[in-house]
């Protein structure tokens, strides 16, 4: 009797674990399907970007090329003048970056730690400013940083982030204010009576605390400054290009480049192999610095915690 | 009682020197130039030697808008349309692949990367240049499965269609939301399983009576944030039109695209509005 009771459970065990692994199998490919979609664009751009102008037209090859042609990048590096708009991204995004971190965490810690008067309307007011859309700043801002002589130069882009009005600025004073919330206050009062500041405090218990809240605000502030061009087109577009630019104007740009010269022809008109390796090498700094810190981006939203609580 | 007051009075003015300098922003770069958007939109502006003249025109710009411009209505619609076809799509599939994305198993941060990487490189450009072009159409790809979606009902067809169509639009905007998500679901306590399946219940009923009450707030907050992204993009149809006449000298050079941006601006906020609504109701009959 005990026996067989052994036996059944054995059996049914053996099901259990086999309806697991038929589910994980299931799972797997799902999520590879699904990862393909994501990949197909990148995946196409990465392929083609190594056509030469005879394999583009060659309606047998569509996936491999026959030989790895690095012409595309070259001229794509020419056209995009690489050093020198990798340069203008770099600066103005990482500066940008860094101004709108630091108003964001004191701002945040203002509203966490602070009880003033005004803190309902200036919480009503932060969201509003992420509400906003883009639009009906834009041509108002223009025309007043145009009136202080402020257009050509990076400085709108810098100013507004300083003072927590810059690309998503809301999100993230909100992140900071959760963040500061969720440890203890007696910490801060514990500083407080060894006869710490207020403004020591802050940065000298508060600050640490948030780490994860800063590599966040770091991380995606300078990507979305890196990536957006409208404003920033707007602002000094004409003067200052950054790679995003660059590769929006990259038709334009390649035929004074290379098609007044020579008169067109299938070796030097544009073609979409080369196009493809001007948005690869414009997309390749910010790639390699989010694999690089891929755990990073994925861990700082989930030690952040947003979840819209 | 006078020091406890005045140090009272000190923390606040403290506290407050902490929230200067955005107080200050607010003032300078979005409370006046909202004020002057407003202005620009209501009056002719007119570039002279002695700078820009305004001249008072009323509501003339946002009548010409939807009584004589033909182009205008379209565009705006078309990007309505797409934010509310895209918003509940992109959030349903966000939390699906959350819900695939959740637990430990091998290779769940190499997905995750994959997942999130379109986040990093989407710009303007990248996207125009990237999406736009290469989008599959499916009616060529797959004939049985074009057939079997034009069978349907209008009430699955267009928004499997949608799908179809922008499959990849759609997934490359889900990255924030699937990563928001995944961490709302490992936050459910595992409790909370465990005893409704010594309960007896099913995964499928446990996703309708323990994930979705559980992640209905996050789901919202991801749906405004969907919703804000997308009406921000600068690839949409009213934005590019929007831009495109900026620097129209008959209509008074910003005045009339300023009065279309105002115009899907308060569009754009009823929608959110809407979506706020629900959450707060959400979140009140959590408590």
């Amino acid at each position: 009797m005990k026996l067989k009771k052994k036996k059944v459970k054995a059996i049914s065990l053996g099901k259990q674990k086999r309806q697991e692994i038929l589910k994980k199998t299931m799972l797997y490919a799902l999520l590879v399907c699904i990862g393909f979609v994501f990949l197909y664009p990148f995946l196409y751009m990465f392929i083609n970007s190594f056509m030469s102008p005879e394999d583009l037209m060659n309606p047998a090859i569509s996936w491999i090329p026959s030989k790895i042609y690095f012409e595309n990048y070259k001229k794509a590096f020419a056209t995009l003048d690489f050093g020198k708009s990798f340069w203008n991204s770099l600066y103005i995004s990482l500066i940008a970056a860094v101004l709108q971190t630091a108003v964001a965490a004191v701002t945040g810690y203002g509203l966490a730690r602070f009880n003033v008067k005004l803190k309902g309307i200036i919480m009503i007011l932060i969201l509003a400013t992420f509400v906003l859309p883009v639009e009906t700043l834009l041509i108002p801002r223009y025309v007043m940083f145009n009136s202080y002589k402020l257009i050509d130069s990076p400085l709108p882009t810098w100013l507004s982030a300083f003072t927590g009005q810059g690309l998503k600025s809301a999100v993230f004073i909100l992140v900071f204010q959760q963040i500061f919330n969720s440890y203890p206050i007696s910490l801060d009062e514990a500083a407080e009576l060894d006869g710490a500041g207020k403004y020591k405090v802050f940065y000298k218990i508060a600050l640490p605390i948030a780490k994860p809240a800063i590599v966040l605000s770091m991380l995606f502030s300078f990507v979305w400054y890196w990536n957006e061009t409208r404003q920033s087109g707007l602002y000094f577009g004409e003067v200052i290009k950054t790679l995003p630019m660059k590769l929006g104007s990259f038709a334009a740009s390649y035929a004074s480049l290379y098609e007044a010269t020579g008169g067109a022809d299938a070796a030097t008109s544009i073609n979409e192999a080369v196009t493809l390796a001007g948005t690869m090498l414009s997309c390749l700094p910010i790639l390699i610095m989010f694999i690089v810190l891929q755990k990073q981006f994925v861990e700082s939203i989930e030690k952040s915690g947003i979840t819209g609580e | 009682m006078k020091i406890k007051m005045t140090k009272k009075r000190r923390t606040a003015l403290i506290g407050y020197s902490f929230l200067s300098l955005w107080i200050i922003g607010f003032l300078l770069f979005t409370l006046y130039p909202v004020i002057l958007s407003g202005v620009i939109s209501l009056s002719k502006l007119e570039m002279g030697l002695g700078g820009i003249k305004y001249k008072f025109t009323g509501l003339e710009f946002f009548t010409y808008a939807f009584q004589t411009d033909s182009q205008f209505t379209p565009k705006l619609l078309e990007s309505l349309a797409f934010i509310g076809y895209a918003t509940p799509i992109i959030v349903i599939i966000a939390l699906l692949l959350a819900l695939m994305l959740k637990g430990e198993y091998k290779g769940r941060t190499i997905f995750r990367t994959i997942f999130f990487m379109p986040v990093v490189i989407m710009s303007g450009p990248v996207i125009s240049g990237l999406l736009g072009k290469y989008s599959v159409d499916f009616s060529e790809a797959s004939p049985a499965l074009f057939t079997f979606i034009e069978a349907l009902p209008e009430v699955f067809r267009s928004p499997c269609m949608f799908v179809m169509e922008n499959l990849v639009t759609v997934l490359w905007y889900s990255g924030v939301q699937i990563l928001i998500l995944l961490v709302a679901i490992q936050r459910i306590s595992p409790e909370l399983y465990e005893a409704a399946s010594i309960d007896g219940a099913s995964g499928w009923e446990m996703f309708w009576k323990i994930t979705l009450p559980y992640t209905m707030p996050t789901l919202l907050v991801c749906a405004l944030y969907t919703v804000i992204e997308l009406a921000n993009d600068s690839t949409n149809a009213v934005n590019t039109y929007i831009a495109s006449r900026m620097f129209d000298h008959k209509l008074g050079y910003y005045s009339y695209s300023t009065a279309m941006a105002w115009i899907y601006t308060a569009v754009i906020v009823v929608i959110l509005l809407l979506i706020f609504g629900v959450l707060k109701f959400f979140q009140r009959k959590e408590r």
